[in-house]
């Protein structure tokens, strides 16, 4: 296996040109760069539109590759710029004792050691379909996972960096899993066989400490972990000591850990304080659905160019309201509908987008989503509360709280449970798992269940509940 | 393939780099170990002087390592001692129930320096008793196993300096090394001074060769001669002389015997020597010479007094 060699460059700032680490990382982007650099256009060729229609129907999947960056992919780029560069700071492998530290961290970590925050971390919490992951990869794709030294200011030093690693929590969210994740992980972008190495340690107490130390030797610059909403599914308690885990490895390690999650994650964050305080480390980035303002139609603008009917569609603004009614600025059914609506328009040989040929597909093909689309349409927040992957202000939480202080522990929900960070401590064997849809109504819904649907949204805008997604970054 | 071989720290033996590697991932299995390092899971024992696998090691190296076989035979192994070509090597293995040696002080501006105290070459030089560089006695393993000592069952691999226990004389041989006050060494304890002092020369010799600056060829000439030109009547200089002679062509076994150098030069040269090429032969020679030339005038001295 070959790696990318370092290229050590300047930017003029001291603590970032003296250290290795850095300095072979790409350029720090500003955000003009940052726009080209995330964008992703893959090959389109007006021709195509003259080919046969089966080969057509094919062409259109070139759609899932676009990758158009808006402000919250920009402000995101940035957040993790500074994160790895801030772990890094601290790390310098041509420091003589470096590795020597880092092995004596690494056996420090422990689940059970309540260690201070050192907020080098953030979170990324966004509706499910908001498109974090795929924004995620795009980041991290800036920059190369492995870069390998040789030679650093006449100085003979072998190393390999491992710049970021991606991992999904496991759908039981057990802390072995991801251990034995994290070294396949590795393995994978190395060509090393740390996995076969430690067949035989199996305990958690001796995998633990290899995860910290494998980070270390390899000067892990940033650990993310998609999809960290699993861990409601893990057992009592491994919720916390999973996060409790991320926040040693963050503190002793100096390594930086990125949870990305939908809102379901927010609950499990919360409950832990020194979770939460080192989400804010960056600034937590949450992902609502696009509004309907210029955002949207710069996604649009930019979804437009790839059509494969016969007939070139112009993006009107009936087109544009009709596509965000439908998909309510969930820029994964709006590619998706985009998509399926030329597909549909080639074989039924319309060969032109038409808001009527959208709102049929919208009707057959979301068909599974219609009733949470319904509730993001009408605002029916009450009803919101119900999915798990959809972000509900904070707001509502906080009231719902206030409002209801005598609602059993057990049944307390994942959004009353978002504010109640001193209430955790009192309430170590409460289950982490929280089956909101399954309890009918929740903390937000009690508190509007006696409102009129219609009109929740401007009752509660009016009690300056609605938080503005400005504010919770 | 194994990406994380550690940089060597300056006169580290190179089986201590593979115990700082096996430490810095935590000590896997031997077998595991062995795997990783050269591929497959033939028993390896990674000898103190040269480990034999270590071509296979190094093969296994990522293709870019700044390690070289040539700089590491002569700035971290024991070869030159036997050989000064490092192009061509004597694979050595491990004299069974072998010692391995560590200074205090050494461990801790390590400690201090490097994060970390390492094995050193310069300690493990067959019959080196003393520091060089601070003066110090050096410490023994506790266990002949080296650093491979079975812990609840369980045997431990390739441990570092201060993973296992130290002490500052062999079992069989209780209080063969105690020190003076000069030495900065624990006090209370009877040590002959030019006895410490002539291993003290050894050691330094010996380490000069290690780096590859000693004229250890003048150094025994010149030595020889001045021991030729010692009054013939002097009979320890005269039995040291005679020792010497045999003992190049004599024969021994076992290297380990060398502790009882200072105090059985005869006996314990005479088990070693045959055993030993290349220019260590000659720092025997050279520390026999000294012996007459430091030891006897003083004990001569002692005798007129």
């Amino acid at each position: 296996m070959s790696y990318t060699s370092a290229d050590y460059k300047k930017c003029g700032l001291p603590e970032f040109d003296c250290n290795p680490l850095i300095s072979a990382l790409p350029p720090v982007l500003t955000d003009e760069e940052a726009v080209l650099a995330l964008s992703r256009r893959p090959m389109y060729d007006p021709g195509v539109r003259s080919l046969p229609a089966h080969l057509r129907q094919h062409a259109v999947n070139a759609i899932l590759h676009l990758f158009q960056p808006l402000s919250q992919h920009i402000d995101l780029e940035d957040k993790f710029s500074r994160m790895i560069r801030a772990g890094y700071e601290r790390r310098i492998p041509t420091d003589l004792r470096y590795f020597a530290t880092a092995s004596e961290n690494a056996r420090k970590v422990s689940l059970e050691s309540k260690s201070t925050s050192a907020a080098l971390g953030f979170n990324l919490v966004g509706t499910s379909g908001a498109g974090k992951t795929t924004a995620i990869n795009r980041i991290l794709d800036l920059y190369p996972q492995v870069i390998e030294h040789t030679r650093y200011k006449g100085q003979d030093i072998y190393h390999v960096q491992l710049v970021w690693l991606k991992l999904e929590c496991p759908h039981d969210g057990s802390i072995k899993a991801i251990c034995y994740h994290f070294l396949e992980k590795v393995d994978e972008a190395l060509g090393t066989s740390y996995r076969k190495l430690y067949k035989s340690r199996s305990t958690l107490d001796e995998l633990i400490p290899i995860v910290a130390q494998t980070a270390g030797n390899h000067t892990l610059g940033a650990l993310v972990i998609d999809e960290i909403q699993h861990l409601s599914t893990a057992k009592s308690g491994g919720s916390s000591r999973m996060l409790n885990f991320f926040v040693e490895l963050t503190n002793r390690m100096s390594m930086p850990v990125m949870l990305v999650g939908t809102p379901k994650a927010i609950s499990l964050m919360s409950r832990e304080l020194r979770s939460a305080r080192r989400a804010c480390g960056q600034g937590e980035a949450i992902w609502y659905n696009i509004p309907q303002n210029e955002e949207w139609e710069i996604l649009l603008e930019g979804l437009w160019e790839y059509q494969y009917t016969k007939n070139m569609t112009p993006l009107t603004a009936e087109i544009s309201d009709v596509l965000y009614d439908e998909c309510q600025g969930i820029t994964d059914f709006a590619v998706k509908l985009y998509m399926l609506s030329q597909i549909r328009a080639i074989s039924q040989g319309i060969e032109i987008i038409t808001p009527a040929l959208i709102r049929s597909v919208a009707s057959d093909s979301l068909e599974s989503a219609k009733p949470f689309l319904y509730s993001l349409r009408t605002r029916d927040f009450s009803s919101l509360a119900n999915y798990e992957d959809v972000i509900v202000p904070i707001g509502f939480a906080r009231e719902a709280k206030r409002r209801t202080p005598s609602v059993p522990k057990s049944k307390k929900t994942a959004s009353s449970q978002a504010s109640s960070v001193e209430d955790r401590k009192s309430k170590k064997s409460a289950s982490p798992r929280s089956k909101q849809s399954s309890q009918g109504p929740t903390g937000i819904a009690s508190v509007h269940a006696e409102s009129d649907k219609d009109s929740n949204y401007s009752k509660l805008e009016e009690k300056g509940l609605i938080a503005d997604k400005d504010e919770l970054d | 393939m194994f990406p994380i071989f550690p940089n060597p720290f300056p006169d580290e033996l190179l089986f201590g780099l593979l115990t700082r590697l096996s430490h810095s991932l935590l000590h896997p299995s031997q077998s595991a170990l062995t795997t990783l390092l050269v591929g497959s899971s033939k028993v390896f024992r990674p000898s103190i002087f040269f480990p034999s696998d270590f071509d296979r090691v190094l093969g296994n190296l990522p293709g870019n390592h700044t390690l070289g076989k040539i700089d590491l035979v002569s700035k971290h192994t024991l070869h030159p001692l036997f050989d000064q070509d490092p192009s061509a090597i004597r694979y050595l293995g491990k004299p069974k129930g072998c010692y391995l040696f560590s200074c205090e002080s050494c461990r801790k501006s390590d400690a201090s320096e490097y994060g970390i105290a390492y094995w050193h070459r310069s300690h493990q030089i067959p019959g080196a008793l003393v520091c060089y560089r601070h003066r110090t006695p050096l410490q023994w393993s506790l266990s002949n196993q080296g650093p491979h000592p079975r812990e609840s069952g369980r045997q431990r691999f390739l441990l570092m300096p201060e993973e296992i226990e130290w002490m500052y004389s062999p079992p069989e041989a209780p209080g063969l090394l105690t020190y003076r006050d000069d030495y900065h060494i624990p006090s209370g304890t009877k040590f002959d001074k030019c006895e410490l002092e002539s291993w003290f020369r050894f050691h330094q010799f010996s380490q000069s060769i290690l780096s590859g600056v000693s004229m250890i060829d003048d150094y025994c000439d010149i030595v020889w001669q001045r021991v030729s030109d010692l009054d013939s009547d002097e009979s320890y200089a005269d039995t040291i002389r005679k020792s010497v002679k045999s003992l190049l062509r004599r024969s021994g076994r076992e290297i380990h015997y060398l502790y009882r150098l200072p105090r059985n030069p005869e006996g314990a040269a005479r088990a070693v020597l045959e055993t030993l090429y290349g220019p260590i032969r000659k720092i025997y020679h050279l520390i026999f010479l000294l012996e007459a030339l430091s030891i006897v005038p003083v004990r001569a001295k002692s005798t007129e007094a």
